[in-house]
Formats: structure tokens, sequence, C-alpha cells
């Protein structure tokens, strides 16, 4: 019995070594490709001049904004190049993209803060900014005046 | 009474004269078997060279913020290049497999194609392959042909990307195999 198994081996490694005479010959090439991090945020433009009195804020509706990130918990940050003056407040309520939290009104200085939180992979656009510029009793009267809005897209 | 069964020492002898029959009868067609003629040897061999490497940033929305990202790209057109060679003449025929192999890869999202975009040179000939295809990882029939063969160009087109891929690194390996 065992003569049986050990000349069927022996035979099996003989065919076995004829056979490699038709060993397929493979080749390789390699496909790599990054997706790096896209965080786009565009604006349609700039709001119209905003005049306000002591008891009537000025709106402007007219803008909108446009967003693409690929990446996860992302948030929109806004801040001045210049703080307002005295007794003058700008306030900007972004509207969220789909599945993200606008923060509503909230005023702006040069120190960013929050305007919307928790955006993932979304790009759309069209999105409404209202801006609201008022100003108290106190102001006084001021001098048309400019100010720079910058939207972050950040962690 | 006499019987006609010959002694139990006299069984295990026939049995073990019957296995070393057995055996030496196992070890001389193997014996001949080495030294059969040799079969017409196919001797095609296969090289290839060029690898694709590819960068997907904003510059790939489709039209800036508010955009999604494009979903097909495209190596160029010589991108890989095979080779046959080792072939005895111009009528050996050969045909090559291609599949892949994935290393960091999303096959939810992710289809790699290829396609030959040129016949390359030499006495033989290449047939197939000019049209796109899916690479699975599944091994499929890419070109055939006959005969040594240099220079055929390959391609390939990444498609299934969006904005949520999330951002990596991905490859996979492309096994080209010539048979037979």
């Amino acid at each position: 019995m065992k003569s049986k198994i050990l000349g069927l081996l022996l035979l099996a490694v003989i065919v076995s070594t004829c056979s490699l005479t038709f060993a397929a010959d493979t080749t390789t090439q390699t496909i790599t490709f990054e997706v790096q991090a896209v965080n786009d945020i565009t604006v349609s433009g700039d709001p119209g001049p905003l005049a306000a009195t002591a008891t009537t804020p000025a709106t402007d509706n007219t803008t909108t904004y446009s967003i693409t990130t690929n990446d996860t918990n992302k948030k929109i940050t806004g801040h001045l190049d210049t703080d307002m003056p005295a007794n003058t407040t700008l306030e900007v309520n972004l509207s969220a993209p789909t599945g993200a939290t606008s923060a509503g009104n909230v005023s702006l200085s040069s120190i960013a803060a929050d305007l919307v939180t928790g955006i993932d992979s979304v790009n759309e656009s069209g999105l409404a900014i209202a801006y609201t510029f008022s100003a108290d009793a106190a102001a006084g009267i001021i001098a048309t005046d400019t100010r720079t809005v910058t939207f972050t897209i950040t962690n | 009474m006499s019987s006609n069964r010959p002694p139990v020492f006299t069984k295990k002898l026939i049995k073990r004269k019957k296995g070393d029959a057995f055996t030496k009868s196992i070890f001389l067609l193997g014996i001949l078997l080495l030294f059969l003629p040799p079969h017409p040897v196919e001797a095609a061999t296969l090289s290839s060279t060029g690898d694709w490497n590819l960068t997907i940033n904003s510059a790939n929305l489709i039209s800036g913020a508010g955009s999604d990202l494009t979903d097909t790209y495209e190596s160029p057109a010589v991108t890989s290049t095979l080779e046959v060679s080792g072939c005895t003449d111009e009528t050996e025929e050969w045909w090559i497999m291609v599949k892949r192999v994935d290393q960091i890869w999303d096959s939810g999202h992710f289809v790699l194609w290829v396609k030959r975009t040129s016949e390359g040179t030499g006495p033989g000939a290449v047939n197939g392959g000019e049209f796109l295809q899916e690479v699975t990882t599944d091994s499929a029939v890419f070109v055939s042909g006959q005969g040594n063969r240099s220079g055929i160009t390959v391609q390939y087109q990444l498609t299934g990307i969006s904005i949520k891929t999330t951002p990596n690194i991905y490859s996979a390996a492309v096994e080209f195999t010539i048979e037979p």
C-alpha cells in the first residue's frame, strides 16, 4: 500500500514538472489616485448698501452662497476685516445645506464666529444669506463705510 | 484432505510482488514522460511598463463651489505598454488576460476600465481590446494575437468618483497574464 502511494506521489511530481512548461506569465501595473479634501465656498455677490436709523435696521437678502465639501463635520465661520463702529451691529444669517445646522442671526466682528455647523459631504448652491445692519441712537451719524465679510469652511 | 488454497505466507508473498510491480510501473511511466520528445514549448512571455497616478481635488469640480466632483477620469492614451516576446514564430497564438487586485479600493463605487490604444509593432498581430472593458477581480480576456509584438499601448478609465468619496489615497494592481 505504501509503495502504491509513493508511486502515485512520484508520478504526480513528474507530471507537475512537465506541466510547468505551460505556466502563465504575469506582469503588473498599478493604478493610484488620491482624492484630496475639497472645501469650496463662493458667494453670488455683494449685498446692496445698508442704511439704518436708530429705530429701523437695514436688511439685505439678495445674495446667496454655494458650497462643496467631501469632508465630514465641517462648519462655516464668518468674520470682518475690521470691527463695526461703536453702537452699530452687522448680523448675518446663513441658510444651512442639507443635514447641517444654521446658527441663525450672528453678529459679525473681527473674530470668526460659527454660522453653520455639522456639514457633511455636500454640494449645494443658491443658499440664502441675510444681512442686517442696525444702530442705536448713540451711534450718531456714520459716514458711508465698507466691511469685508469672509466666510470660511473649517473643522 | 489437501487444499488448493496457498498458505498465508505465500499469499503475502504474492501481494508484495504485485505491489512491487505496480510501483515499478509507475516509476517507469514517470521516467518515460521525462524522456518524451519535448512538446512545442509555447515560450511567449509578457512584460509591461507604465503605472497610472492621478490626483483629484477642487480643480475637478464640475463647475466650482456648489457642484460635485467629475465622475469619470481618463488616463493618457499611452499609459501602459505591453510587449509579447519569445514566440517561436509569427503564428504562435497567445492571449492576454486582465484582472484587478485591490489594495485600497471602494469596489462599491469605483469602476476601472481598460482598452488597447495601439497595435504595437512586430511580425505578429494583435486583436481585440479596442473598446473599454471593465477590469474586475476576475480574470478576463483582454487581447489576443500571434507572434512577437511590442509597444501595445493601454489606456485606463476610472469612474465612480463623487463628493461622497472619502478623501484618501486609493490603489489597485492591474495584472496582465499571457496564456498559454
